[in-house]
């Protein structure tokens, strides 16, 4: 069974057509890559489906349910997390509490708990910090526990972007282009950390325009030009197919990292 | 149904609808232009008024002379409060200014009301009454709303014709923009203070006749002015211009046949009801 | 180790507890419950300013609800005034409930602080001309003082500054108590969240509409708890209490105290009660330095007074130590 369908997905945006009739599926516990040029759709495509954007016409599917229209919440309480294009991250608050933020939906310490700080409340409190630093471990994160989230080095912002999708406890993953502005190491950290989230059992679907990761992490990749879905394939056959190529050429060649 | 009494309501009502245009005019401007809500901008209002009477009494100038120094007035207060309240917080969150503001109002009422602790009129040389089968219509009243047409069709004429003007409009519609086509927009926002707030003062000479002047004028004029320009659009001038002037008359004939208690609790309500349905006001084209 | 851990608000509140002692007087005293009845209604308003990160105009308001419910009922009804404040928290809470639910739903930011202050005015037109209930600008007078009636102790009546200086101390506390408790707890830290950054919030599971109704249900409750003691305390309620002048001075108290903290706004409503009562000068001139003093706090200390000592606190032992360990020969502390 598919985890995530999407049927027809199509968004206007007065007289723009930014989605036009998008068919996907994703399949549970695969890495599903989704390329395109910029304003090819992609992270329109994204806000649809976690709830931030209501589509014109089409629906979406997860496991099953049909969560077209529902809210931000609604879509992460059925267990689904993404990151955002542009660093979104608690920023006074510290990497910690990030992340016990993050874990609302797991978190159990109510007011009246809080209020007579009952034996509960605390182990309860215990608990969710060990969660969290066992999220911050799972990304080497756990040495800046303490340090405010804002003042992280850029690279480091957007692990700890992941590090809060984790938090969701999400079977489906979405990341919107999880390396932008890295170096190759900081790249290489963050494939295998992706890669790491599989093995757990994740579904995991990737926007980027590194084709060096797309092209290594995912078992199947979608391409989307001017809200249309050209392509859809493997690695080899997407690198191979000519229309990819020709919206490719002109911009960056397909293959190469990003420069 | 007594026309007579419709029509010297309206008329009251058109008078004091052309006063809130002037003030909300220029409240609409600031917000337009500088984003920044300006909760001193019924003082500027407030002292035009307590200016012009004060130098009436002093220098015995008349109603038409008054209104020179006034403007000067307002839009050195204009400038100021630029300056000191507005600029040093432009890169603050908009709260701050909205803080700094009513800082800048405080002082200015306190200040106001240690020199002109009583309300106190404008003299003006019209004392006549021109009766219109019925209606009176005071002569006074018929050169204030004139006087304040002609100022809202000069700030029309400036706005769209004249270069400053068009560079006003550039600046509310895209900052960044107007800087990038050499727009000197410190400037520009130094030149809509001033405009604004000497249009404010403008209009608090041109009801000092027919309201009294008194300390706290300002704020009464504030409330209704935020309300009319949240209707009429933040930043939409011609909306506003509508807007007051429906207000003007609309409470006029709203007091009259509803209710003298609820009528400015009316105006809030309008108020609140448009900022849920149609946040971005009633004449704005979104 | 606990003991440890509180020992500044320990011994904050020992000196508090202490205070009328010291001021003996009755106006320096009247002032202290001033203070207390400010510090706890600045307190609910942070909830919306610091907490929820939004503004709201007409908090005032609920202040007004609570002290003419609480009034209306142990005049008109012959109600015990702890019922009364009872019911102001009911009141204030369903009409914060409903005020929050139709405002949230629709504006944030600017766009809400003006919904909030249209409503907030409205009410106090209200109050100012619904003479049939709220007795109009005259107001309720003669409102009873709170009577404590415990079967085999002596009958207590709080009357005079002294005893309900204890009895708002203790509403102070209880506000310091709830509202850190809220922060620690699942809904405080989503109204922190949301506040952060709303958009990731709401990725993460949290229901941005819900909490920001619920957190201003909260501020609306207390708001009128404080409302119904201030009104058995001066026992006259007037339409005045929801005037925009209380109004301006609670968000000073809040905005220039200090946001989002728990001292901040307890040390901006005693310095702006006061600082007017030292500065003698006619009414008008000592609004004009208040109003200067505003500004200033403003532009130069934008997040308030009590963060701005916390850092040069920190500054100051910071270079003191560094001062001390070159004087003692490089050793640091």
């Amino acid at each position: 069974m598919t985890i995530l369908e999407i049927e027809g997905l199509t968004k206007d945006f007065g007289g723009l057509r930014a989605l036009d009739k998008v068919d996907l599926a994703v399949q549970p516990g695969e890495i599903f890559g989704l390329i395109g040029t910029n304003g090819s759709g992609k992270t329109t495509m994204l806000n649809i489906v976690t709830g931030f954007l209501k589509s014109t016409e089409g629906h979406i599917s997860y496991k099953g349910e049909l969560i077209t229209g529902f809210g931000p919440h609604q879509v992460a309480q059925r267990g689904v997390a993404r990151t955002f294009q542009l660093t979104s991250l608690f920023p006074a608050l510290t990497v910690e509490e990030n992340v016990i933020s993050a874990r609302h939906l797991n978190s159990h310490s109510g007011v009246l708990r809080a209020f007579f700080l009952t034996k509960a409340y605390h182990k309860e409190e215990l608990r969710s910090r060990q969660k969290a630093m066992d999220i911050l471990k799972f990304v080497r994160l756990q040495e800046k526990s303490g340090m405010i989230a804002q003042n992280l080095p850029a690279a480091e912002q957007r692990i700890l972007e992941v590090a809060i999708a984790l938090a969701v406890k999400p079977e489906l993953l979405l990341l919107d282009e999880p390396v932008s502005g890295m170096n190759l190491q900081e790249t290489a950290r963050v494939m295998e950390l992706i890669r790491l989230i599989q093995q757990t059992g994740t579904t995991i679907v990737i926007i980027e325009h590194n084709m060096k990761v797309i092209t290594e992490l995912c078992s199947i990749i979608a391409v989307l030009d001017h809200g249309v879905k050209i392509a859809e394939g493997t690695p080899e056959e997407i690198i191979n197919n000519k229309e990819v190529i020709s919206v490719y050429l002109g911009k960056r060649r397909v293959g190469n990292v990003e420069s | 149904m007594d026309w007579t009494v419709f029509f010297q309501q309206a008329w009251n009502g058109l008078v004091n609808g052309i006063g809130y245009a002037l003030f909300a005019l220029g409240l609409t401007l600031i917000f337009g232009v500088l984003k920044v809500i300006n909760l001193s901008h019924g003082e500027f209002f407030m002292l035009g008024a307590m200016v012009a009477v004060f130098l009436q009494k002093l220098l015995g100038i008349n109603f038409f002379v008054a209104l020179i120094p006034a403007a000067l007035l307002g839009g050195a207060l204009g400038f100021i409060c630029n300056r000191v309240a507005v600029r040093p917080l432009i890169k603050s969150p908009p709260m701050s200014t909205i803080l700094s503001t009513l800082a800048l109002s405080y002082i200015l009422v306190n200040i106001s009301l240690t020199l002109w602790p009583y309300p106190v009129t404008l003299k003006t040389p019209f004392t006549g009454v021109i009766n219109l089968g019925g209606v009176h219509i005071t002569e006074a009243s018929l050169v204030s709303f004139a006087l304040g047409g002609v100022a809202v069709v000069v700030l029309y004429l400036f706005l769209t014709k004249m270069r400053k003007g068009k560079e006003i409009g550039a600046t509310a519609q895209n900052m960044v923009g107007a800087s990038l086509v050499g727009i000197n927009v410190k400037g520009i926002f130094d030149l809509t203070f001033v405009i604004a707030a000497a249009l404010a003062a403008i209009g608090g000479v041109l009801v000092a006749p027919l309201w009294q002047a008194y300390s706290t004028m300002g704020q009464a004029i504030l409330l209704k002015g935020f309300a009319i320009v949240v209707v009429g659009g933040m930043g939409n001038v011609m909306g506003c211009l509508g807007v007051a002037m429906l207000v003007g008359v609309g409470e006029a004939l709203f007091g009259n046949y509803v209710s003298m208690y609820f009528k400015e609790a009316a105006l809030f309500v309008v108020m609140i009801v448009v900022l849920l349905i149609r946040p971005q006001g009633i004449f704005a084209e979104k | 180790m606990w003991m440890k851990k509180h020992l500044a608000p320990l011994v904050i509140l020992a000196v508090a507890i202490i205070l009328p002692f010291i001021f003996r007087d009755a106006y320096s005293r009247q002032l202290l419950v001033l203070i207390c009845v400010y510090a706890a209604l600045a307190l609910s308003l942070d909830i919306i300013i610091g907490y929820m990160g939004q503004i709201s105009l007409g908090h005032i308001a609920f202040f007004g609800i609570g002290a003419y419910t609480s009034a209306l009922l142990s005049l008109k009804l012959g109600m015990p005034v702890w019922l009364g404040w009872l019911a102001a928290i009911v009141c204030g809470g369903i009409i914060g409930y409903i005020i929050g639910y139709v405002s949230l739903r629709r504006t944030r930011g600017v766009s809400l602080a003006i919904v909030t202050f249209g409503v907030g005015f409205v009410i106090y037109l209200v109050s100012q001309n619904w003479y049939q209930l709220t007795n109009g600008f005259e107001g309720l007078i003669g409102i009873p003082s709170p009577v404590l009636a415990i079967p085999g102790l002596p009958r207590f009546t709080f009357e005079s500054s002294f005893s309900y200086y204890y009895l708002v101390l203790a509403i102070l506390v209880f506000t310091v108590y709830l509202i850190s408790a809220v922060l620690r707890s699942r809904f405080g830290r989503a109204v922190v969240a949301l506040r952060e950054n709303e958009e990731l919030a709401s990725s993460v599971g949290i229901n941005a509409f819900n909490y920001y109704v619920l957190a201003f249900t909260l501020a609306s409750a207390l708001a009128a708890l404080v409302g119904a003691t201030y009104g058995h305390y001066v026992r006259i309620v007037t339409p005045r209490l929801l005037g925009m002048d209380y109004m301006l001075m609670l968000l000073i108290m809040v905005v220039v105290g200090g946001k989002g903290t728990l001292a901040g706004p307890i040390l901006g409503a005693a310095i702006f009660i006061l600082v007017p009562e030292w500065l003698r000068m006619t009414a008008q001139l000592r609004l004009v330095l208040l109003g200067g003093i505003f500004l200033v706090c403003i532009i130069f200390m934008p997040q308030g007074i009590y963060p701005a000592l916390v850092s040069l606190f920190k500054r100051a032992s910071l270079s003191g130590r560094l001062w001390l360990s070159k004087v003692g020969g490089g050793k640091t502390f």
